[in-house]
């Protein structure tokens, strides 16, 4: 924090210590303040080392795997089962209970908001949704497919809804078509801002679980089922995504019957693209999402604002930041919606110019627009490495916590399984562990990125040399990425 | 779609590669052991301690005292507390809860044992009065 002293005039010193108590602003109660990660910022040495992998294991890949693609890679599916085991009285049994299940829970997390503890620490709702469904269920998607599209609560209330009321599920309107993922995108904005700012706590989280539900059954009665999970329920869009890269996935065959089938992992990404802009600028909220929520929380962020060193807000208001403190606090909170909203377009515009650029190395007559899409999915790798590097430790701090709060949902006092004691220690994982961890993960998001890209380079060019030199800018913006993902890793972050 | 797949093999079989590979991966794995420092802790901050105080006073003003205390795993931690209210202070992480009565001083002892950043955070107010940073031992 020294460095944040050292920048400031000795003599608005005096009045920045009058100033400090102000300063405190209470920190958002947001996801993340309720559930701390516990982490520190990444050691300098490790950034630069990561950023320099980034860079290293790029030309390996390059020169030594690419050179090689299998070409197979892509179609190696492995019947692993039939999903006929869904009809067998066990299977069925289970699939039921599961459902059934799923839709409990979203009734608990209802209903421990609206009559339990306030305390978000105590009561069952913060815990599960906040971190075991965003955080757990991206994981386990990640592993073994897309569990979501089968259990999800809102999907099968609408299906419950369908059998009572006929024509239900089908809707009354056409999907317009120019809508495509926006819906999704404005969502998944809306969520992510409540996470961060919302300052939410288990009484607002049930409103928001039962507004969103009953957005959901209005918009399957409006758009039909079909059309409001594929673009609309950003849930379903996120999990369709993440799962995208899981080993495991489910298929039907010709004849109709189910099939889970082994690939390699992420060779899901290699099957198709994403359809529109929209679907895009979604992949790179997932990003933006995440790196923002690890800047806003630096000095450096702080000082962008506060120190007002570009002298925009002390030229519009009249005064610095520090001393109309009560009208700056407002601007500051409108400063960060912004850069949120904004942020995947910042994302998206920095790859267009990559893009554009490879486009014209390898004089490629397919439109921009389309090479843009084509190689989407490709980013994948990175954005669930660097969201997984960001958050699994929360995981594993408040994760284990349900254990305790599953024997007491609504905090008052039960102790339904014997599990009330359990895990309520604090688990914090070593720093170091968690530092090497990340820089790992993230070099492997890296790689597994760059070399996706270089096998599309080879589907959509048609010779080696058109291909390489179209990769060329996309290394560069891959390595960008990482190393912009590091750097804020590494930045201190802001105390009191 | 038909690729120039045997200039690829030739190319990677080619032993100028090969060897430039083996050299980056060789330069890289040494820069592990000349970037990483033998102290993990940030260079600004305070030397390795057996034991470190530090004092917070909480006031009408605000918070007197380090935003932000930095420590090396392993070492004793005294912070000295003093507010012009009752107030009950929680550590995070180390699960630490501390009374404060009016104007008198009470102290939160302990052995900075687990590496993390962990703030200390009013529960009157739900203020963040400080925030301990404490560094893994190499």
């Amino acid at each position: 924090m020294s460095a944040f002293w050292k920048c400031i005039p000795r003599h608005n010193m005096r009045r920045l210590f009058v100033l400090t108590g102000l300063l405190a602003w209470p920190k958002v109660t947001l996801a993340h303040a309720f559930a701390q990660t516990y982490q520190l910022p990444m050691p300098y040495w490790l950034y630069i080392y990561g950023a320099v992998g980034a860079l290293i294991l790029s030309f390996v890949v390059v020169g030594l795997v690419v050179q090689a693609v299998p070409k197979s890679v892509s179609a190696d599916r492995l019947v692993i089962g039939h999903a006929d085991w869904r009809y067998s009285i066990w299977g069925g049994v289970l699939m039921h209970a599961l459902k059934i299940f799923s839709v409990f829970v979203l009734a608990l997390c209802i209903a421990t908001g609206l009559l339990g503890t306030n305390a978000a620490q105590r009561n069952f709702n913060m815990t599960f949704v906040w971190v075991i469904v965003v955080l757990g269920g991206t994981y386990a998607a990640a592993v073994i497919g897309n569990w979501y599209s089968i259990l999800s609560p809102w999907k099968l209330l609408s299906r419950l809804l369908g059998h009572v009321w006929t024509g239900y599920q089908q809707g009354r309107f056409r999907y317009p078509q120019r809508l495509a993922y926006w819906p999704a995108v404005l969502f998944y904005m809306a969520f992510i801002w409540l996470e961060l700012m919302g300052e939410i706590r288990p009484i607002s989280l049930s409103f928001i679980l039962l507004a969103y539900t009953g957005v959901n059954l209005l918009g399957v009665g409006v758009y039909g089922a079909r059309a409001w999970f594929r673009y609309c329920e950003f849930f379903a869009v996120f999990m369709q995504l993440i799962a995208k890269m899981a080993p495991i996935e489910y298929k039907r065959d010709q004849n109709g019957s189910g099939r889970l089938l082994l690939r390699w992992p992420l060779a899901g990404l290699l099957d198709g693209e994403p359809e529109h802009l929209s679907a895009l600028v979604f992949i790179f909220f997932m990003l933006s999402s995440t790196a923002f929520d690890g800047l806003a929380e630096t000095v450096f962020w702080f000082r962008l604002f506060w120190l007002d060193p570009t002298g925009l807000f002390t030229w519009g208001v009249g005064a610095p930041p520090l001393e109309a403190y009560a009208e700056a606090r407002q601007w500051y909170a409108l400063y960060e919606a912004v850069w949120l909203i904004a942020s995947p377009f910042l994302y998206l515009g920095a790859y267009w110019f990559f893009i554009v650029l490879g486009r014209f190395l390898a004089r490629s007559t397919v439109t921009t627009y389309q090479l843009a899409l084509r190689f989407g999915y490709t980013l994948l790798p990175i954005v669930l490495a660097y969201h997984v590097s960001h958050y699994y430790s929360l995981l594993y701090t408040q994760g284990s916590k349900i254990v305790g709060l599953m024997s007491d949902p609504f905090g008052w006092g039960w102790d339904l399984f014997g599990t009330v004691a359990q895990l309520r220690g604090h688990l914090v994982p070593d720093m170091g562990f968690v530092w090497y961890s990340q820089v790992w993960l993230i070099l492997a998001g890296h790689v597994a990125s760059v070399y996706l890209a270089h096998v599309v380079s080879l589907q959509v060019f048609s010779t080696r040399r058109q291909a390489l030199l179209s990769q060329v800018p996309m290394l560069v913006m891959m390595v960008l990425l990482t190393g912009v993902g590091l750097w804020i890793m590494a930045q201190p972050l802001q105390g009191r | 779609m038909t690729l120039p797949a045997e200039s690829g093999r030739a190319l990677a079989r080619s032993p100028l590669i090969v060897v430039l590979v083996v050299v980056a991966v060789v330069l890289y794995v040494g820069l592990w052991f000349v970037l990483k420092p033998s102290a993990l802790m940030p260079s600004s901050a305070e030397q390795p301690q057996q034991h470190i105080r530090y004092n917070l006073t909480i006031g009408q003003a605000g918070v007197m005292g380090p935003r932000v205390m930095t420590v090396q795993q392993g070492t004793w931690v005294d912070i000295s507390l003093v507010s012009d209210r009752a107030d009950e202070l929680h550590l995070h992480g180390y699960g630490k809860v501390i009374d404060l009565h009016p104007g008198e001083m009470a102290t939160l002892r302990f052995k900075a044992g687990v590496s993390g950043r962990f703030e200390l955070e009013s529960h009157r107010s739900h203020q963040l009065v400080s925030v301990l940073e404490v560094y893994p031992s190499p």
